[in-house]
């Protein structure tokens, strides 16, 4: 082997050692749901059972301590075909142990701007089922989609559901920038270093992505 | 790169491996002793967390009985209520006053007037407001309860417990991620040690170069002066050991071409003293009859032709003045092909200076040319034959006289002096002249046997000093000289002035 050759694979393999542990791109499983036309805005049902099985011992264990579980429902309304995004929304879910009111589950699901419902559950089923199973949930304002009926613009929903997801500011690498930034420089980027070497840091302790069939609104 | 080696067997090849191993070590060490240091602190960090957590949980029974607790007391503050409102018969309007005056109760449901009337606060809960509604149940019926006292339960109870419980969710993940933290650590500092080992290989490669490089260039020069025989040049190749080495070879191949050359003079010298000894032989043989043949010739002129006789006489003298010319050149050769061995000894050089100065110190009989004879400042000892030294340096006088006689216009200037060697073992003797010097196309031949440029020599009287100067281990060249004309230099060994009286038997080439 000559003395290039050499210095060629010590570079390429410098080259491989980084890209491997770079973080691979994400990917959308496809989910049927059902959509609903309330005229002044479009809901959903879809259900996310993978988000709180109860076989995960764990799960279930945090669920019955009285801290709260959040599932977090981030939904994007794409044009089909085109990938143009029409709207964003992002609904939040809270089960926990009301020890209040004894041997009961509340579950809390709220939008941006309101609570969509508050209720208790007698058993932990009955509260994951009312939590992970979507119905009817608002995703976005009519006036924001075209009525073109079959012939007309479709849409397709992105979801993104998450179960405890990372409070960045408290939880992660990224936790108490205030901490990071007081750190010497070097230290700072070693840690940016460590960082991009990590590898895909889990955003949540579940995360479910999943892509529906396109749907259009008929026209009036 | 030596001609026919391959970089993988070359000694530049050893170096960069000999660094890569070097740097692996390293890395390997340091790698090693980094996971034993994350994996020591991880095992520290995962025990914290661990005790963390704990403490979390510990929260958890008393914040359970702290809502129990709560829980009681509300369903105790609605019994009171409904006890009170029993006993003074409380109107709509009392119970709205009393909703008033109570901040955490939002409602009560209560049977008023003969109806079941709810009655509310002026501020009822929000939405995101958590409410106990505690019941005051009729007899045994809870179903049909006669009082319901909904009660805004103060957020920061949950508040509180929740953030504990997003402490401990916290924990958590770093728990989870300590693992690949650790991991993406130990790969950061391993990319980072292994930029810094290419960047020190590189460095290393570079400098190594400067020791390879030259030790090639040695070793191909030696490749071409063994190959081609010829004597090349070694490149100067600096100040270091590999410097030291190139120019310790490039004297050895100097000592080797000047030996050899000595060598090819002495074989050369050997030859014409042969030679020599037999022209000596047979000239000499016919010289007596001849002398004798015109004696007789000239005794038996009876004188009776005066112009025959004087015609006869002059013819005897002719004859024998080139007989005699004959006869000395003869004694020439014969001394040439008869030099005896040297017989070295501690000489005091000043002692041989000043002998031959007072036996020559009259060259000729023109008084304007003189010998100058300079002494040596401190006393030397030279190992030499005295007898044979003596003899060189008359050959090279009266070289010098010869060369600068009718050249010199103030009559010739011969000096004799003493000169220190750049090598302490040695020293120099100069025979200085004011001649018309040597040229330098010239300054070989005329050490070597028949080489004149006068008509009446025999190219021998250089050829003896050489001879003699070589028998000793010394040498002899021709430079320039301070006088105008050639200087001969004569370099003889030195002895210690312990050694002075010592005799031995010299070799052919004056050896101790």
């Amino acid at each position: 082997m000559r003395r290039r050759t050499f210095l060629r694979a010590a570079a390429g393999a410098a080259v491989v050692t980084v890209a491997a542990g770079a973080k691979p791109p994400e990917h959308f499983l496809f989910r049927r749901a059902r959509f609903f036309d309330h005229g002044r805005y479009v809901s959903v049902s879809v259900a996310f059972p993978e988000l709180l099985r109860a076989s995960d011992r764990d799960a279930m264990a945090w669920l019955d301590s009285g801290f709260e579980t959040v599932l977090r429902y981030r939904f994007l309304v794409l044009e089909h075909g085109t990938r143009r995004e029409v709207a964003r929304a992002t609904h939040t879910v809270t089960i926990r142990y009301d020890f209040l009111r004894g041997d009961t589950y509340e579950v809390r699901a709220r939008t941006d701007r309101r609570t969509l419902f508050r209720r208790n559950y007698a058993t932990r089923a009955e509260a994951i089922a009312a939590a992970t199973k979507l119905v009817q949930w608002p995703v976005v304002d009519t006036r924001r989609l075209v009525r073109g009926g079959p012939h007309g613009p479709a849409y397709v929903v992105a979801i993104v559901a998450q179960r405890n997801p990372l409070d960045p500011t408290s939880e992660g690498p990224a936790a108490d920038p205030s901490v990071a930034r007081a750190q010497p420089r070097d230290v700072q980027w070693f840690g940016r270093l460590v960082g991009f070497l990590v590898g895909e840091i889990p955003e949540a302790e579940v995360t479910v992505r999943v892509r529906t069939q396109p749907f259009y609104l008929e026209a009036r | 790169m030596a001609a026919g080696v391959s970089w993988w067997r070359s000694f530049e090849a050893k170096v960069v491996a000999l660094l890569m191993v070097v740097g692996l070590l390293c890395i390997g060490g340091s790698a090693y002793l980094l996971w034993l240091s994350t994996s020591y602190l991880d095992a520290r960090v995962e025990a914290s967390i661990g005790r963390a957590a704990d403490l979390a949980d510990v929260v958890r029974p008393f914040y359970r009985a702290q809502m129990q607790a709560l829980a009681e007391s509300y369903r105790a503050r609605a019994q009171a209520l409904d006890a009170r409102a029993r006993a003074e018969g409380w109107s709509v309007e009392r119970w709205r006053a009393v909703l008033e005056e109570t901040p955490d109760l939002a409602e009560v449901v209560v049977d008023a007037g003969g109806e079941r009337r709810t009655l509310r606060a002026a501020r009822p809960p929000g939405e995101d407001d958590v409410s106990f509604a505690a019941t005051v149940p009729e007899g045994a019926d809870e179903a049909s309860a006669r009082l319901v006292a909904r009660f805004v339960v103060d957020p920061a109870h949950d508040r509180r417990f929740q953030a504990v419980g997003r402490v401990r969710r916290a924990l958590r993940v770093e728990q989870r991620q300590l693992d690949a933290f650790q991991r993406a650590v130990v790969r950061a500092v391993l990319l980072l040690v292994g930029i810094v080992l290419v960047a020190a290989l590189a460095l290393g490669v570079v400098l190594a170069r400067t020791v390879t490089r030259r030790v090639a260039v040695l070793a191909a020069a030696m490749d071409r002066i063994e190959r081609e025989g010829e004597d090349r040049a070694i490149p100067d190749l600096g100040r270091d050991e590999v410097g030291r080495l190139a120019e310790a070879l490039r004297g050895m191949l100097e000592r080797l071409e000047a030996a050899q050359a000595r060598v090819s003079y002495l074989e050369r010298i050997g030859a014409w003293q042969g030679m020599a000894r037999r022209i000596a032989h047979e000239i000499k043989n016919p010289l007596t009859p001849i002398t004798l043949a015109v004696q007789q010739l000239r005794d038996k002129d009876p004188g009776t032709d005066p112009a025959f006789s004087k015609t006869l006489r002059t013819a005897v003298e002719i004859v024998e003045d080139e007989v005699g010319t004959l006869r000395r050149m003869v004694s020439t050769f014969s001394r040439f092909a008869k030099m005896p061995k040297v017989r070295a000894q501690s000489e005091s050089l000043r002692r041989i200076l000043s002998e031959f100065e007072r036996a020559y110190g009259h060259l000729t009989d023109d008084e304007r040319d003189r010998l100058e004879v300079g002494g040596p400042p401190e006393d030397l000892f030279v190992w030499v034959d005295r007898a044979l030294l003596k003899l060189a340096l008359v050959n090279l006088v009266e070289n010098a006289v010869l060369s600068a006689r009718g050249h010199a216009a103030g009559g010739v200037h011969v000096r004799l002096s003493v000169q220190p060697d750049p090598d302490p073992s040695f020293v120099r003797l100069l025979v200085d002249d004011n001649g018309p010097g040597v040229p330098l196309a010239r300054r070989q031949a005329i050490f070597d046997p028949y080489e004149t440029d006068r008509s009446d020599g025999t190219g021998l009287g250089l050829a003896i000093v050489k001879k003699v100067v070589l028998d000793h281990g010394g040498d002899v060249w021709v430079a320039d000289g301070p006088l105008g004309g050639a200087r001969f230099v004569v370099r003889l060994p030195r002895a210690s002035g312990s050694d002075a009286g010592d005799q031995s038997d010299g070799s052919s080439n004056g050896e101790r």
